[in-house]
């Protein structure tokens, strides 16, 4: 199946770069670069440049979109750093794990605490002795809208990305019909996806699934506002756990491990509303619920405003919350089937405010690209937790 | 909880039906401007909901697609 999705995924590669070098230029067709500077607490950084291209034509738009993340951590430990699962305490190493479990059983890794057979490349120590980690992320996105009449839309889209200890892939398709005169339109998406995971705690490469099901419906209110309602729908399996967070309990390094099943559902309502003096404002409303006894609400609100004849504001704020999962704890006093301390399924609470401001650019007459503008944003996130962290970006966009 | 969610879209759903007007092609000029697309900044929204994706317990539902762990 892999092999079949990489065959796919490599002709989609060379139809699009045939398609996206010819051809007359249409209204949609574009070129984006955008490099995203972001550093959280713990000193982790991760550099991610975005570079995507739209290729209109007339029924079929073409899109292609690579992003790389550069992670780096500031020497206290990467994993530490983005999870605040580890405790400064001796990792095992893969090999030492399938030592340990000699009998193949992966679940549970032990570790024998005495930090002599400590990974090096990955330990989260501290140590000044260890080096910077570093990780790299490349995704690569594909996806075609074709027009199959006045009314109606499918689009299909391949999304690839790889790490050194995890790769997924996620082709999905969606089907969006207008009715009453595109007054009111129904989408309606499903998308499988494909991952391999291989983080350094586990024992063996274990692959984790997942299916999911959308669909919305937007209904124009008046010449000014629309309201969208969706609900989606997801069923994963397998590895749900990365496999590069550890559990301590009583001085000794358990794998985090998580239920092999969960069963995710959301619902999301958004509300836009154009404003006096060329603004408007958008809400968006996420509730979120899983059979992990999540139950968490997302609150987003974001004001746009034009600034001059080429300027373009944004104002944003976030507010997240959930409780903790039902199996996390902050300590374990002995191993239990489900293991892990991560910040991530906690009882927690996270704010996000951010800036964002683009400019449109005059391009010389009669010059490849048409028009392009400039973007820059600053957004900045706190949770409850005591984490934190800036998200920087800077980019252009180039209409041909 | 899903007979509460499912009261509250219809409501929803009742309430935009009732409370609006068609609107014709030539009276969208507001509606397609840039500042009130869902997608305006697709390429941001997949970088931050990947890094919150990270550090926060639940994902999702915006869409059908990927984008693999994240998790270092």
């Amino acid at each position: 199946m892999r092999m079949q999705l990489k065959k796919v995924a490599a002709a989609m590669v060379c139809l699009f770069s045939i398609a996206l070098t010819g051809g007359a230029a249409m209204a949609e067709d574009n070129f984006n670069s955008e490099v995203y500077f972001q550093k959280f607490t713990g000193g982790i950084t991760v550099i991610t440049p975005v570079v995507s291209t739209k290729k209109d034509m007339e029924h079929t738009v073409l899109s292609l979109k690579l992003v790389t993340d550069f992670v780096t951590s500031g020497g206290i430990g990467l994993f530490d750093s983005v999870s605040g699962a580890s405790k400064p305490a001796p990792r095992v190493s893969r090999k030492r794990l399938r030592a340990l479990d000699g009998d193949g059983d992966d679940r549970g890794g032990r570790g024998d605490g005495d930090g002599d057979d400590r990974d090096k490349s990955s330990s989260g120590d501290g140590n000044a002795e260890l080096s910077e980690l570093v990780d790299v992320r490349n995704e690569l996105a594909l996806a075609i809208n074709q027009m199959l009449n006045s009314d109606t839309e499918l689009r299909v889209s391949y999304d690839y990305s790889r790490e050194k200890d995890y790769i997924s892939q996620t082709p999905s398709i969606s089907l969006i019909r207008n009715f009453f005169q595109k007054n009111s339109t129904i989408t309606l998406g499903y998308s499988p996806m494909f991952d391999s995971v291989d983080g350094e705690f586990l024992a063996r490469k274990e692959s984790h699934r997942a299916n999911t099901y959308y669909s919305s419906f937007t209904q124009l209110l008046s010449a000014k506002s629309f309201i969208m309602l969706s609900y989606s729908r997801s069923n994963e399996t397998g590895q749900t756990a990365s496999g590069t967070r550890q559990v301590t309990i009583n001085n000794v390094d358990v794998v985090e491990t998580l239920p092999r099943e969960r069963k995710k559902e959301t619902a999301v309502l958004n509300f836009n509303q154009y404003l006096p003096m060329r603004s408007s404002v958008q809400f968006t409303y996420r509730y979120f619920w899983d059979d992990w006894n999540i139950r968490s609400h997302t609150a987003n609100t974001e004001y746009f405003k034009y600034i001059g004849r080429d300027g373009l504001l944004r104002l944003r704020y976030r507010f997240y919350t959930q409780p903790a999962t039902f199996f996390y704890k902050e300590i374990y006093d002995t191993v239990e089937p489900f293991v892990t301390d991560s910040d991530q399924y906690k009882d927690m609470s996270s704010n996000m405010i951010g800036v964002r401001f683009d400019y449109n650019l005059e391009l010389m007459p009669d010059s490849l690209f048409d028009s392009g503008s400039f973007e820059i944003k600053l957004d900045r996130y706190v949770q409850s937790t005591g984490s934190s962290g800036n998200i920087f970006m800077a980019g252009f966009n180039l209409d041909f | 909880m899903k007979k509460i969610y499912i009261a509250v879209m219809l409501m929803v759903v009742g309430l935009s039906m009732g409370g609006c007007a068609v609107v014709q092609p030539w009276e969208r000029e507001h509606l397609a401007d840039r500042i009130m697309l869902l997608d305006a900044a697709g390429e941001e929204k997949g970088v931050v909901e990947h890094m919150l994706g990270t550090r926060e317990g639940s994902t999702g539902g915006y869409g059908v697609g990927g984008g693999g762990c994240g998790c270092n």
